[in-house]
């Protein structure tokens, strides 16, 4: 549902081949198998949360772009992932208009 | 699990994430009362039926609180009661980060901090649900349904009745002290209905 | 329209039964009804502008201004109950006749008034008065405990019935569990007690628990309570009391009833008694184990030969 959301609200015209993982151990594996230049995380997710998933990519050295988006909306939370190597975050319930601009904010779209 | 009204999969889903936002909300307004950061975890639902909720915290003494919700829609609209059960977590914790003073730490200081505490995260819970769902909530104030109790003991006595319970278990943990506490949603059948109702919109709109 | 309809609200707010006043951020008054005029004694020229607290020094200064703040940052509204605080204000309750109470009892809510920019503003306050209703309550609470009262006590003895001092222990157990406290649980029964009744006959046996019950009651502190759990089986409840101090109560019921003599018909009767201690620490998990223990602590008394006391040993 939350995946189906993020999907729903890229732009129509953005030409990317979009895989899902259901948790942050799923995600890390995808990242690591070149399925994802630019990765929409949550923080709060069953076996591996957000941030963890953030340590491993900088420990690991793997080329993405993160962009966080959680239902999280403590500005410390923002601060947090920004720190720990994310581009920017979005918060929940995401907005596609936000989202867009984001995205074309650092050029990907 | 009873033969109470179920969610589909797909509703259970969806209603995973209206409350995982609320959630935050809820979580933030909690950091913003106590002055501390909050860490949230993936919160837990289960439909629930009466018998099921002694489970919730089973054997340990708990204090809990309720607050009553409904849409003004009547009968047939979102409607139920919210309860709000702690654990045997540390009050004077608690107490120190809403700066009660020592010497008010008394049982009914204590009480006063559970309303306060239940009532932020009751209204920023609900409104956060109802606000994705489309709709208003009213809510009375909170009250004490008990004190060091289990919480089988405090459902008996004051005799609550309802059909299904939409069981939220959110944990929340603070930097460097411990917190927990489960959220119910005690809702007659015909407000899982109606919900129900409200989440297939959401989905039908993705 | 709009405006008649506002000035008409406006009057109607003024005249409730209800108290409503209105407070910026610092505490500064911007409403005030008819309702805190006449209660307070404070006309709204007079309070217009100035801080809350200024104006009612024997106001919580510090609790309101948290809970002001709440309502401003969660843009939540709070509550307050008069079960856990009867009132805000101080003001004299409507029933100078019929009263029994000193003060109005009140009902609060904060309620968060937001402007154009979604932010709040204002927080707007309702008093209630609800001293009918804490009286009502109140006077259902003494009925309730006068019943307790006569259905507490055990009438041979003198000390609590077990219903009534299980009910404490469960409360003492709770508190213990709030406050991280420990407290002991000392059980014990008189030795061959049946014996006695067996010999010298039933009325001699109620004599004896009499004897007990008086000798019990004189002998704990004041905070110790103290209960006939069965026949012959009585429990004490020691708050605060770590297990030395147990001990020590254990030893002094043991020799204090030893030293007994209850003379029925001329005859002297001489009882021991057998006792257990436990300590209610903090991985006791129901008040019925931390009996499981007294009574395992006790059973292991009568084993080793009575007239004694043992403690619990867990594992």
């Amino acid at each position: 549902m939350a995946r189906k959301q993020v999907h729903k609200s890229l732009p129509a015209s953005w030409d990317v081949d979009v895989s899902f993982a259901a948790n942050g151990l799923e995600g890390l594996q995808a990242i690591r198998e070149g399925k994802g230049e630019v990765v929409f995380l949550d923080l709060t997710m069953p076996d591996m949360d957000g941030y963890e998933v953030l340590r491993q990519i900088r420990q690991e050295g793997l080329k993405c772009v993160v962009i966080v988006i959680s239902a999280d909306i403590q500005p410390e939370a923002r601060e947090r992932v920004i720190k720990a190597g994310a581009l920017d975050f979005v918060k929940k319930p995401i907005n596609g208009d936000k989202l867009a601009d984001v995205l074309r904010t650092y050029g990907l779209i | 699990m009873s033969d109470t009204i179920q969610l589909s999969a797909d509703q259970c889903d969806c209603l995973q994430e209206v409350v995982n936002v609320a959630m935050g909300q809820a979580g933030d307004s909690l950091a913003r009362l106590l002055g501390v950061f909050v860490t949230l975890s993936v919160p837990k639902i289960e439909i629930v039926a009466p018998a099921d909720v002694h489970r919730i915290m089973e054997g340990k003494y708990v204090s809990a609180t309720r607050q009553a919700f409904q849409d003004g829609k009547g009968k047939d609209g979102l409607r139920g009661e919210a309860l709000v059960v702690f654990g045997d977590s540390s009050f004077r914790e608690l107490a120190e980060l809403l700066q009660y003073d020592d010497e008010d730490m008394g049982c009914v200081a204590e009480q006063e901090l559970l309303l306060d505490i239940s009532n932020v995260l009751n209204g920023a819970c609900l409104t956060g649900i109802a606000d994705q769902l489309g709709e208003e909530l009213f809510y009375s104030p909170p009250s004490i349904l008990g004190q060091g109790e289990r919480i089988a003991q405090m459902l008996e006595r004051d005799n609550l009745h309802w059909e299904s319970a939409l069981s939220v278990e959110i944990n929340y943990k603070l930097e460097n002290r411990s917190f927990d506490c489960d959220l119910l949603l005690l809702m007659p059948d015909t407000a899982i209905s109606h919900l129900a109702g409200k989440l297939d919109q959401i989905l039908e709109d993705l | 329209m709009t405006a008649l309809l506002d000035d008409a609200l406006r009057d109607v707010i003024d005249r409730l039964d209800v108290g409503v006043f209105v407070l910026n951020r610092d505490l500064e008054v911007l409403f005030w009804n008819s309702f805190m005029v006449a209660n307070s004694g404070k006309s709204v020229s007079e309070v217009i502008g100035r801080k809350l607290p200024e104006l009612f020094p024997e106001l919580p200064e510090r609790w309101l201004r948290k809970k002001v703040d709440t309502v401003f940052i969660l843009k939540n509204r709070s509550f307050t109950a008069w079960e856990q605080r009867p009132y805000l204000f101080r003001f004299q309750h409507n029933r100078p006749v019929t009263g029994g109470v000193e003060h109005m009892y009140q009902n609060c809510t904060f309620n968060p008034c937001r402007g154009d920019g979604d932010e709040v503003e204002m927080v707007a306050v309702t008093l209630q008065d609800v001293t009918d209703l804490a009286m009502a309550h109140r006077a259902l609470e003494i009925a309730r405990d006068r019943l307790e009262q006569s259905s507490r006590v055990d009438g041979l003895t003198g000390l609590f019935n077990r219903s009534h001092w299980e009910q404490c222990l469960v409360g003492e157990f709770k508190r213990s569990k709030r406050s991280g406290t420990e407290f002991a649980l000392i059980m014990f029964d008189l030795d061959h007690f049946k014996a006695i009744n067996d010999n010298y006959g039933h009325p001699a046996g109620d004599e004896v628990l009499r004897a007990v019950g008086q000798c019990l009651q004189q002998l704990i502190r004041e905070t110790d309570i103290v209960g006939r759990y069965g026949g012959e089986e009585f429990g004490v409840i020691a708050p605060d009391c770590d297990l030395d101090g147990a001990c020590g109560l254990a030893e002094r019921i043991r020799t204090e009833i030893e030293a007994l003599s209850v003379v029925h018909e001329g005859l002297p009767i001489h009882v021991t008694t057998s006792l257990g201690v436990a300590l209610c620490s903090a991985e006791v998990e129901s008040h019925e184990a931390l009996i499981g223990h007294a009574d395992e602590a006790l059973y292991r008394t009568k084993h080793e030969g009575r007239n004694s006391y043992r403690v619990y040993r867990s594992g």
